[in-house]
């Protein structure tokens, strides 16, 4: 019965569908065929013929904002391809995560062809052999006569010696900025020494004014305003407790750290500083709740926009004693090794450094003569402006190159250990710990984080 | 069904699947942090086999000692707040004659399901020194009582768990109130008829019943006291200083700020055996044979 039933089934499929059967067997087959082909040609996608003739290739690029509206990169890739129409981009957004995604994704070879760099991910890649040597390329494609002197001498090696990254963005000095409408109203003078900001400090407490706002949630502006009283008495400021140059037990450091305390003590901040970020402290400073706001140059713009003719920054930070001149042309912040870096296992690795080059030196371009941006670090005299600088930039235009950077943004510091320690610290001294107690304690920090 | 679960190959294909899931998920990970708190790691280059050194080092930090009393403060306070709370609500809402029972039971719920991000962000702002909600209450209620909420190294800590208590309090009580609604009335009526009153009838009855169910929170509460991360890594990363540090920040401080991958999973195996130290402890005290009535 079963074998009779099977021989039926075998002659309904064999007559009937059988023919169906074939068809389908063969569409199938010319459909397989077809995706075959096309995956095979997708494949090979990142290596194509171009019309031009030229090999298309395809460079995965991780750049800040890189898929949202940015500017700057879109003008950016608009001149690499004029020089290279065969390049291609897959863009990636740099995560604003502390390096974490980047360090990850090198500790599994997955690094993108191109990439944002920084410093604080630049020593750790750097050593675990991740990135492409420019130092060639750098004498090759002659990349520091397209960029300005401070560019050239703060923005380009790293500490061990070579070039990881082109240059991107120039010398951003930390600048104290300040309200001359509300200096003006409570009669209180614009200081110039440290006596006379702490009489500026508690007379504004006085008339419940906040004398100075900082959002100090992130790590650097804690070390910038550490460094604005340490760089009177030591020009390597923290970088040099970092580097173990000095302890905070030293005379020199001791004393600056003492003046600090005060006029914390004496209310420089606003409440919950530890816990303020950027737009909180901006806000006072803009809506002229706080009289004196400390942030990089590249806020000029914002600080001119809310304050119009109000606005001023100090030239030298009013740290020092009375009467000194001493150490004021030194700053906090400086040049950071920031721009395009290149992997090392890049396919092309040639193009792909010429590629990067044209990147930065485009990306400080536009940055310069579309934003008035001016810690860009291309040669000011070689470009017009396409909008006039603010007042106050176009005075700091000609400051910088007075300026001396011989600290660094904490972010920047290659002891990563001292820095986050360091910036923990010191916000402990803003919310009351004993000043002894705080000296004692970077000391011990230097210890433990000697390398 | 009984030949069944008598054929072990049988339930050893069953529970397969799940034994590997775990395995992969929950054991290999702790068993490679272990391996590699024996090494100095950056979680880049070649790590080096450094024996014990880590847990030296550890055992030196002072940070490990402040993440671990911050822990236990955390861990404490959740305890009392989060299930005393609960523990008040979930017997109010068994008690007859309460209007409103299931508008309350879902109000009390609501915060749980929310994101930790909204709530930390709605708190940042309730937080605010200059413009947030609660020292303006202090403020129109004639109090002088204005404080620095998260910048204050001796009261951040307690704000942040009391966001902690706010949001996962419902979570407490839906356990506990499931559990005192599955005891049969009976006993309530019993002593009723005894004479108890209501406070009696919940401390002497309902309270002692619902031990296995005390020891679930417990658990919970204290682990998840000394494990926190969330809450302070969006209200305070850990700040002012380290005065919100627990020890799982201390473990992303040190394996992903710093770098120190190594010395990461040292902290991370100390803060696993906390877990299982505590685990136990509650097991063992809360451990007596079940109440029968």
């Amino acid at each position: 019965m079963k074998a009779l039933y099977r021989n039926r089934m075998m002659d309904v499929r064999n007559n009937e569908g059988g023919v169906t059967m074939k068809k389908i067997t063969k569409k199938m087959s010319v459909i397989l065929l077809g995706c075959g082909i096309f995956l095979l040609g997708a494949c090979g996608g990142s290596n194509d013929s171009g019309d031009s003739g030229e090999e298309k290739i395809t460079y995965t690029l991780n750049a800040i904002s890189a898929t949202g509206d940015n500017p700057t990169l879109e003008y950016a890739i608009s001149k690499v391809k004029e020089e290279y129409p065969n390049v291609e981009f897959e863009l990636e957004d740099f995560p604003q995560d502390g390096g974490q995604a980047l360090r990850t994704r090198a500790a599994t070879g997955d690094l993108p062809d191109i990439m944002w760099l920084n410093s604080g991910l630049i020593n750790p890649l750097s050593n675990s052999g991740s990135l492409l040597e420019l130092d060639e390329y750098v004498k090759e494609l002659d990349f520091n006569s397209k960029i300005n002197v401070p560019a050239q001498e703060n923005s380009m090696v790293s500490p061990d010696g070579h070039n990881y990254v082109f240059a991107a963005d120039g010398v951003a000095p930390i600048l104290w900025y300040y309200n001359k409408a509300l200096f003006a109203e409570h009669n209180i003078k614009v200081p110039e020494n440290y006596p006379e900001l702490l009489e500026a400090v508690e007379r504004f407490n006085e008339e419940d004014v906040i004398p100075m706002s900082l959002f100090g949630q992130e790590p650097w502006p804690l070390g910038a305003f550490f460094d604005a009283f340490a760089l009177k008495n030591n020009p390597a400021g923290a970088l040099g407790l970092s580097n173990g140059e000095g302890k905070a037990s030293d005379v020199d450091y001791a004393e600056a750290i003492r003046k600090m305390h005060e006029v914390v003590d004496a209310g420089m901040f606003q409440s919950g500083v530890t816990n303020a970020d950027y737009d909180t402290a901006f806000a006072l400073f803009a809506s002229g709740r706080a009289a004196m706001f400390q942030n990089g140059i590249w806020n000029v713009p914002d600080v001119t926009a809310a304050l119009g003719e109000d606005a001023g920054y100090f030239i030298t930070y009013p740290t020092g004693d009375a009467g000194s001149t001493t150490n004021d042309e030194f700053y906090a912040g400086g040049g950071d090794t920031v721009g395009y870096g290149v992997t090392k296992d890049v396919e092309n690795p040639d193009l792909a450094a010429k590629v990067a080059s044209i990147l930065a030196i485009s990306h400080a371009e536009y940055n310069y003569t579309e934003l008035g941006n001016i810690s860009s670090t291309v040669d000011f005299e070689q470009f017009e402006l396409i909008n006039p600088l603010p007042k106050m930039s176009e005075e700091l235009v000609t400051e910088i190159p007075n300026m001396k950077f011989e600290s660094a943004m904490l972010q920047n510091f290659p002891n990563i250990k001292f820095s986050t320690g360091f910036a923990e610290e010191v916000q402990k001294l803003l919310v009351g710990e004993d000043v002894d107690v705080f000296i004692q304690n970077i000391d011990n920090l230097i210890e433990s984080s000697k390398e | 069904m009984n030949k069944v679960m008598g054929d072990k190959k049988i339930i050893a294909i069953f529970t397969l699947p799940a034994l590997l899931i775990f395995t992969i998920v929950v054991f290999y990970p702790i068993v490679q942090t272990v391996f590699r708190s024996f090494y100095s790691w950056d979680g880049l280059t070649t790590p080096v086999f450094s024996g014990i050194e880590n847990y030296v080092r550890l055992s030196q930090d002072s940070l490990f000692y402040e993440s671990t009393i911050n822990g236990l403060i955390y861990a404490l306070v959740l305890v009392i707040f989060q299930i005393g709370l609960a523990t008040i609500m979930a017997l109010l809402l068994t008690a007859p004659r309460i209007p409103f029972k299931r508008f309350l039971r879902s109000s009390f719920f609501i915060p749980v399901v929310l994101s930790v991000t909204v709530v930390c962000q709605l708190w940042s702002s309730i937080y605010n020194p200059e413009f947030g909600l609660l020292n303006q209450i202090f403020s129109m209620l004639g109090i002088n009582y204005s404080q620095d909420w998260l910048s204050s190294p001796k009261a951040a800590l307690y704000a942040v768990i009391a966001v902690n208590v706010w949001q996962n309090m419902g979570y407490q009580f839906s356990i506990l109130y499931a559990s005192a609604k599955s005891i049969p009335t009976q006993y309530r009526e019993a002593a009723m008829i005894d004479g108890a009153t209501a406070f009696q009838t919940n401390t002497k009855i309902i309270i002692p019943m619902l031990r296995d169910t005390y020891k679930t929170c417990f658990v919970i509460a204290v682990t998840g006291g000394i494990n926190a991360f969330a809450h302070m890594n969006i209200l305070t990363k850990g700040g002012p200083g380290t005065s919100t540090y627990t020890m799982t920040y201390m473990t992303f401080r040190s394996a992903f700020t710093i770098g120190e991958y190594g010395y990461g999973c040292a902290v991370a195996v100390a803060l696993i055996i906390q877990c299982l130290i505590v685990t136990y402890c509650i097991n063992k005290i809360l451990r007596k044979e079940a109440i029968q009535y």
